[in-house]
């Protein structure tokens, strides 16, 4: 029954503290001081924290997904393919993060479709590529995971809400070598 | 003129859309249905239900029959999508954004009503949809102390321009609460009378099929329609009957375990039931104490079917789910006879 009882101001308006983000640590410490979940990343919630709706639904092929400013309600709209695995989409919305906090002040729409293409060279997709994986999989809580539960792969994955590739690229940039790590 | 004669509630599980997509079309012409738009079963590509997979799933049902949307608020069925089409920002935006989606179906939009009478983003939202010449629907719990402010605000805006569904909802009824629920909705049916007209139709909603039978027999008994009974007694202020179409409001989606096998057969005012562990005969024991039971008319419907199929030990389904399609879709079969016949 759709009788809202009250507006739900909780998540309103941080003011402009997205200009103010520019690592993925910064936007984790800033997740943190709001109480989302780290691990694995709330990455959804942390999007309604930073004023960008959401919206999960079917697009086409194999689109993973787009952020873009709408010209009419001046607001950042993020767009979320609803038929990718959940891991795909949290790295898509991750992804997007990274386009929000490192290039939305030069550009207004970002489409994406496949990640971790091997010959990707736009440097803001591999910029964002980048940004979502140190985002999903902080250094500190990637090596010490490793360290001390798992080093198995799809395990790795589940702690952290990615896929089996995103945990080996991830393992790549740290210098992890082999199958497992 | 309203040429529909029932208007259910109906949230959008499986064992519901089951139902609605087995009405015989002569009778599905007068029913104009309103659901509650819940998250889809979970599975591994979409965990958390994604409800494009019911809006497939309805539209493909409904085809260009024309539907009353609502969003379910039961924290069960919502997921973060459903939570963002409730979301008031700019009049509503995601909601509309969401009814734009599916601009190709005949949907009637349910005005999602604030705490604040006035509230601007419901006002915008509802301009929206006049736009687009839209009915629209708007549905109040029984607790509301007064509905008429809001139906005086949002008449002023529709101005006659278009139809709106009002739903005053008693939800789960009662024995206990049903005279009360009855007083009620006659307090909100006095207060609306100065805003009759031929495009304000006013539904009276509820249920009272049970959470369990248990109070009401083991092999067998007698379940109160009391959402008919409750009709009877109002049809003279003008309204038009609404109910779950025999689901509880509470139900939730039975994965199986242990449930006890049971066949429920409406009649005007009660439901009759057989019921039979799985080792006493299961459903086909159920099935032939139906047939044997004189107040069983069958009249060749899908329900009829599958009891006759049961009866011979060939049931097309044994789950809880299947039985509960086959149960909504008799009830709302001899809700429409009943509506048409008087």
């Amino acid at each position: 029954m759709a009788f809202i009882k009250k507006k739900n101001n909780e998540t309103k308006k941080n003011g402009t503290a997205e200009h103010t983000l520019n690592t993925p640590q910064e936007l984790i410490d800033f997740a943190k001081k709001h109480c989302i979940e780290l691990c694995p990343l709330d990455v959804s919630a942390l999007t309604k924290l930073l004023n960008i709706k959401m919206r999960l639904e079917p697009l086409k092929g194999d689109d993973s997904g787009c952020l873009y400013k709408d010209k009419k309600t001046n607001e950042w709209i993020m767009l979320i393919n609803s038929q990718h695995h959940q891991n795909r989409q949290r790295f898509t919305i991750a992804h997007e993060l990274g386009h929000f906090i490192k290039h939305s002040g030069q550009n207004d729409f970002f489409k994406d479709e496949v990640f971790f293409r091997n010959n990707e060279s736009n440097i803001i997709e591999v910029e964002a590529n980048k940004f979502a994986s140190e985002l999903l999989m902080p250094k500190e809580t990637f090596e010490s995971f490793v360290q001390n539960n798992s080093q198995i792969v799809s395990e790795i994955a589940q702690y952290f809400g990615v896929s089996a590739m995103a945990v080996r690229i991830r393992a790549q940039q740290l210098g992890y070598k082999g199958h497992n790590l | 003129m309203n040429r529909y004669c029932y208007f259910p509630i109906i949230k959008t599980r499986d064992a519901e859309l089951n139902a609605v997509s087995h009405l015989p079309s002569d009778i599905f012409d007068y029913i104009l249905p309103v659901y509650e738009l819940t998250k889809s079963r979970k599975n591994k590509l979409a965990p958390d239900g994604d409800i494009h997979k019911r809006m497939r799933e309805l539209c493909g049902i409904h085809n260009k029959r024309p539907f009353i949307l609502d969003v379910s608020t039961n924290e069960k069925y919502m997921n973060m999508q459903i939570e963002n089409l409730l979301e008031p920002d700019n009049g509503f935006n995601e909601w509309q954004y969401f009814l734009n989606t599916y601009n190709d179906f005949n949907i009637i939009p349910m005005i999602h009503i604030m705490e604040n009478i006035e509230s601007i983003e419901v006002d915008k939202f509802i301009l929206s949809q006049l736009t687009k010449n839209k009915d629209l629907a708007v549905r109040f719990p029984l607790e509301i102390d007064s509905v008429e402010p809001y139906v005086n605000h949002i008449t002023h805006i529709i101005n006659g321009k278009q139809k709106l569904y009002i739903i005053l909802d008693a939800e789960q009824l009662t024995e206990r609460n049903a005279v009360g629920s009855e007083g009620k909705i006659k307090e909100h049916l006095a207060q609306l009378e100065k805003y009759r007209s031929e495009n304000i139709i006013i539904i009276v909603a509820g249920t009272s099929f049970p959470k369990s039978v248990a109070d009401y027999g083991d092999t067998e008994g007698d379940i109160p329609i009391l959402e008919e009974i409750l009709f009877n007694n109002l049809k003279r202020m003008g309204v038009y009957y609404g109910d779950y179409a025999s689901i509880n409001i509470e139900q939730i989606e039975i994965k199986g375990g242990t449930f006890v096998p049971r066949i429920d057969i409406p009649l005007e005012s009660e439901f009759f039931y057989k019921r039979y562990r799985r080792k006493e005969g299961s459903y086909q024991r159920c099935a032939q104490q139906v047939v044997l039971d004189e107040r069983y008319a069958p009249s060749g419907i899908w329900p009829n079917n599958e009891i006759t199929l049961a009866k011979n030990d060939e049931a097309s389904g044994i789950s809880p789910s299947f039985w509960i399609s086959v149960r909504m879709n008799y009830f709302m079969t001899t809700r429409v006879l009943l509506r048409m016949s008087k």
